[in-house]
């Protein structure tokens, strides 16, 4: 009784049909054997009366004897060991200490110790003097230029205390305007020319039979040269001004002095190799000085009481500090 | 570990990716995972374990793979029979749900009963056999294909 409870109702022919959909999905079980009695009888019923599940059956058919034909498909031996190998220390060691299961915090952790290890280590081991120094000397090249400079004069004031001996009274500045033929000429102070530069052209100068005229040839030619040098040396770089001027006296003699003692009053300095107010010839006193820039305008009025001065205000390559400026003055007697 | 476990985790790579570099990257990874579990459990089932290995790493890679471009070249390492054409193959990987082409890879190809694929992803063999009933049925039709074009390509 309650087998017959359990078992499946069945057709009016006393068979167990299946419907298209059931029978299509049976199809692979129907195949590998996996049915019981009943159900591969319906299949195979099934099968025999649609044409759509002849042709399904026939796809599964050709595919599992073309997955079967895959398996022909293998590794090779070097391909099979390159795997089986594990491929270095550090997979190995994530291996070991099983590196993927560690907490996220953890791995974190680790990683940034890694990284401060890192920059600590190359902080400490990296050589910061040298590469301080390497930065410097990239850095200051026109500033070395500079001091080769200041070197440079520094030694020529060292040759010159060293010649005259009198290191105090060291020129700052180049007489310009001044030939050396002219100052070997004429009676030297005491301060002024090097040894060498003596000896290297001993020429006579011709004695002047007009001296306002040699005076003349001579201011002209050294304005000549300045503004040859100007020239030149304004194209390269042009920083400071010099004032040059002339002023033509009446008794030399008397106001040459006077003037000296003004400069000197209003804070001037000499400022080339010879003395200020230096008797060139008889007639002509040179002055080259610096002054406060301040004490300029007096020193103009000082100088109109004697005579009309021209003082022009040229573009020189050398820079002076602030405040202060530099001046080239001729006095000559005045002509009668 | 055997030959046997690392040639069927390189081969399940194989078909499953059509690339290379990833299946020889991926085969790695499993072979790590395969050799964890088992060092963890001796008494695990290989067959259970390549499934479950293999499934762990296909799932990590198969969002980024570029299926329908196969990038396969004997120089890897594989052993291709000349004769043997695998375009249906190609198109089966391109079309075929992951569901269908692991199954028929774990099951038709490496020869995994069943039983261990059912146990490997925690599902009943019956759902094994439906699945591998449709793989079979797409994988039967694109080899179909193949066979009739050439059967043209003759006439």
């Amino acid at each position: 009784m309650s087998e017959d409870l359990n078992r499946v109702p069945l057709s009016k022919k006393g068979q167990r049909q299946v419907t298209p959909f059931t029978g299509n999905e049976l199809l692979y079980d129907y195949m590998s054997s996996m049915l019981d009695e009943e159900r591969k009888k319906a299949v195979e019923i099934y099968l025999a009366a649609s044409k759509d599940a002849q042709l399904e059956f026939q796809k599964i058919q050709t595919g599992l004897q073309y997955a079967e034909r895959m398996r022909q498909i293998t590794v090779s031996p070097a391909l099979e060991q390159r795997l089986a190998a594990p491929s270095s220390y550090l997979s190995v060691l994530f291996k070991k200490s099983r590196f993927d299961q560690w907490p996220v915090g953890l791995k974190w952790g680790l990683e940034a110790l890694v990284v401060v290890f890192v920059i600590v280590t190359f902080l400490t081991v990296a050589p910061w003097e040298k590469i301080m120094k390497l930065r410097l000397s990239m850095d200051t090249n026109d500033v070395v230029l500079t001091e080769v400079n200041k070197s440079s004069e520094a030694k020529k004031d060292l040759q010159v205390a060293a010649a005259t001996g009198q290191a105090a009274e060291a020129p700052q500045f180049v007489d310009e305007g001044i030939k050396a033929n002219n100052k070997e000429s004429v009676a030297v102070p005491p301060a002024a020319p090097l040894a060498p530069v003596e000896k290297a052209t001993p020429k006579p100068l011709p004695i002047p039979k007009a001296q306002g005229s040699v005076v003349a040839k001579v201011t002209e030619k050294a304005e000549e040269e300045e503004s040859d040098e100007n020239s030149e040396e304004s194209i390269k770089t042009t920083g400071g001004y010099l004032y040059r001027g002339q002023i033509a006296v009446t008794n030399l003699e008397a106001v040459g002095p006077k003037i000296k003692e003004k400069i000197i009053e209003l804070g001037g300095r000499k400022a080339g190799e010879v003395e200020l107010g230096w008797q060139k010839t008889p007639g002509f006193a040179y002055f080259h000085f610096t002054i406060p820039e301040a004490k300029y305008s007096e020193l103009q009025a000082f100088l109109s009481e004697y005579g009309k001065a021209k003082i022009s205000k040229d573009k020189h390559p050398r820079v002076m500090p602030d405040g202060i400026i530099r001046l080239i003055i001729s006095v000559e007697e005045a002509k009668k | 570990m055997g030959e046997p476990e690392v040639k069927s985790i390189a081969l399940f790579f194989f078909f499953a990716f059509l690339d290379d570099r990833r299946a020889l990257e991926a085969s790695t990874q499993a072979l790590s995972i395969y050799s964890d579990k088992k060092s963890k459990n001796s008494q695990f089932n290989n067959e259970v374990l390549i499934v479950m290995s293999t499934f762990s790493v296909w799932t990590r890679h198969h969002l980024k793979l570029n299926r329908g471009n196969p990038n396969v070249s004997t120089d890897a390492g594989w052993m291709i029979p000349a004769d043997l054409d695998i375009g249906p193959w190609r198109e089966f990987q391109k079309l075929a749900t992951q569901d269908e082409l692991l199954a028929v890879i774990w099951s038709k190809v490496l020869e995994i009963s069943e039983k261990s694929i059912a146990q490997g992803l925690g599902i009943s063999e019956g759902t094994v056999r439906y699945r591998l009933g449709r793989a079979l049925r797409k994988l039967g039709s694109m080899a179909q294909g193949v066979s009739t074009k050439k059967l043209n390509a003759v006439k």
